[in-house]
């Protein structure tokens, strides 16, 4: 366990701007601009690699939730998917992660069966709950992307600490 | 395993039935399925790429000379080296091969773009494009070849992002490139296509939503090929866009990717002098190219809160300026129709293909995919203001 993650990754980064891109060809600027975001890279890894695990555990939670509020209605393509969704969110797997991308695909699958055999109250019901998560879950990834830079409108976003209930730092 | 990272030929079959699209479209893609599991990029030595090039003149120009082959910078989606290339009658200039990487983060065909560039010569400055090399003969992968030209995507010591997102323009250069910005594009979808050598392209039936949810195919097809990460939303969305297409009106050349940090200008004098990056170009409505210039990513809001479009006019006046250049009325349902999707497409492009990408090892610019991914989720929560502005008709 000994050194860390932390006292890895803050080595490698200072290798990296100190010794590796002043050595770096200035004719070729392929090389330039992919160390330069290898070093952005590795200092978003620095800032997250620890709240990994808590952040998609919250992203899985919201999951489960959603599935909890589907009531579905309609032909047998729809029924079996919404089954399918009910019992991964009943038991999902360990790793956060892994449970996350479980649940989003069920929910996927649910969305696509609605639009074939799904009762029409049910597929407003259902789109409208797909709506109201990607909006929470947008906003949980722009907060976890935020130092891409990509973002115009960070002022509102939380900061990951906050995010995961770990105020801490 | 990752099943679409080793497709099967039956469910590259079913994919282009459940998805028809554009021939040459199809065929990009399915070569890149084809391809999927096969070896990740290897960059090819300078020298090698300088050996093509001297076998490729062999043929194209006997006699002349090629030198001074280095890599470029920037070109998200494809390899890129300039080149001086000697002709036989001594006159010498700098050239660009643009070539494909095994997958890229935009999958195209490379006989589109050297159509589409060359049909558009004469109507905006675009960099001559003498040569193609459709198939890979001489390149190894698809390959194109034009005329470096010079100028900058953005003042030296300007903003911006990687790729040229969120580019800040000064005000003087405001002044001076916001009007030809506009001017070119209304030039573009004015271009007479129909007389024009575009035999690569399908023809989109007007007054028809035919055309509209070719695209749509196009999209969730890659959607389907390519995503790594379910997202419920992006599968609604094309379910959105399928129940609400309007029929194209007007036929025109859609850029479809004309944004600051793809026209190149000369910083001394403002002039544009290049408009880039035509990969993506095909027939379509021009409301899809209006709003995907006015993507919110591209562009700014001013201390009065007014949207700069790609930092360099503001909103009202880009379209003002758009119609009186064209006289094509600007349907603001249009506009909210294909935002949605044009932040769709954006997604999948950085969601699904870039992330598709760095999980095979194939491009060039795999760390660069894995940076842009974060504009995705900046795309997804877009998406999602527009879908709404939509749907209450706002």
């Amino acid at each position: 366990m000994n050194p860390g993650f932390e006292v890895r990754l803050s080595s490698m980064r200072r290798a990296l701007a100190t010794v590796i891109m002043p050595a770096i060809d200035p004719g070729n600027p392929l090389a330039q601009e992919q160390a330069g975001l290898m070093l952005a890279h590795i200092g978003m890894l620095e800032a997250q690699w620890d709240k990994l695990e808590d952040y998609a555990r919250l992203c899985m939670q919201d999951l489960v939730e959603v599935s909890g509020r589907i009531d579905a209605a309609g032909g047998p393509e729809t029924l079996a998917a919404a089954a399918g969704l009910a019992a991964l969110a009943g038991k999902p797997p360990v790793r956060g992660e892994v449970a996350y991308r479980a649940l989003s695909e069920a929910l996927e699958e649910l969305v696509r069966a609605a639009d074939r055999d799904g009762d029409a109250h049910f597929r407003r019901a259902l789109h409208r709950e797909v709506l109201l998560h990607a909006n929470r879950q947008a906003a949980r990834d722009r907060a976890w992307f935020a130092a891409c830079g990509f973002d115009v409108n960070t002022a509102d976003l939380p900061s990951i600490e906050k995010l995961i209930g770990r105020c801490d730092g | 395993m990752d099943s679409k990272q080793h497709p099967t030929r039956e469910w590259i079959d079913a994919l282009r039935l459940r998805y028809p699209t554009e021939r040459t479209i199809d065929q990009a893609l399915t070569r890149k399925l084809q391809a999927r599991s096969g070896p990740p990029y290897v960059p090819s030595p300078v020298s090698e790429i300088a050996t093509r090039l001297e076998r490729f003149f062999a043929h194209a120009m006997p006699g002349a000379r090629v030198s001074q082959v280095a890599p470029l910078g920037g070109g998200a989606s494809k390899e890129q080296f300039s080149f001086t290339l000697a002709q036989p009658d001594g006159t010498e200039a700098r050239h660009v091969l643009r070539r494909e990487p095994p997958e890229s983060v935009v999958e195209t065909h490379r006989l589109r773009e050297f159509q589409m560039m060359r049909a558009m010569a004469g109507t905006v400055p675009v960099p001559d494009a003498p040569w193609v090399d459709a198939e890979g003969q001489w390149f190894d992968r698809p390959a194109m070849i034009s005329r470096f030209v010079e100028g900058v995507t953005k003042a030296p010591g300007s903003g911006g992002n990687v790729t040229g997102l969120g580019t800040g323009f000064s005000s003087e250069l405001q002044d001076a490139l916001g009007g030809q910005f506009v001017d070119l594009l209304a030039r573009i979808h004015q271009f007479d296509w129909q007389s024009a050598d575009l035999y690569a392209f399908d023809r989109p039936e007007p007054n028809s939503t035919a055309g509209v949810h070719q695209v749509i195919n196009w999209w969730e097809r890659i959607w389907e090929e390519d995503s790594f990460e379910p997202m419920p939303i992006i599968r609604y969305t094309a379910q959105w866009l399928r129940a609400n297409a309007p029929p194209i009106e007007r036929v025109v050349v859609i850029h479809h990717d004309f944004r600051a940090g793809n026209f190149l200008f000369d910083p001394a004098t403002a002039q544009v002098t290049a408009v880039l990056d035509w990969e993506l170009a095909h027939l379509g409505d021009y409301h899809e190219d209006l709003a995907w210039t006015l993507q919110e990513g591209y562009g700014y809001r001013d201390a009065q809160g007014r949207f700069i479009v790609c930092g360099l006019i503001e909103q009202a006046e880009f379209l003002e300026r758009y119609e009186r250049a064209t006289g094509f009325p600007v349907d603001p349902r249009k506009i909210a129709y294909y935002s949605v999707m044009n932040t769709w497409k954006s997604a999948i492009i950085v969601l699904a293909t870039g992330i598709r990408c760095v999980i095979g090892g194939k491009s060039h610019q795999d760390i660069l995919l894995t940076w842009l991914a974060g504009f995705g989720h900046v795309c997804v929560d877009t998406l999602l203001q527009h879908l709404e502005r939509a749907e209450n008709g706002s």
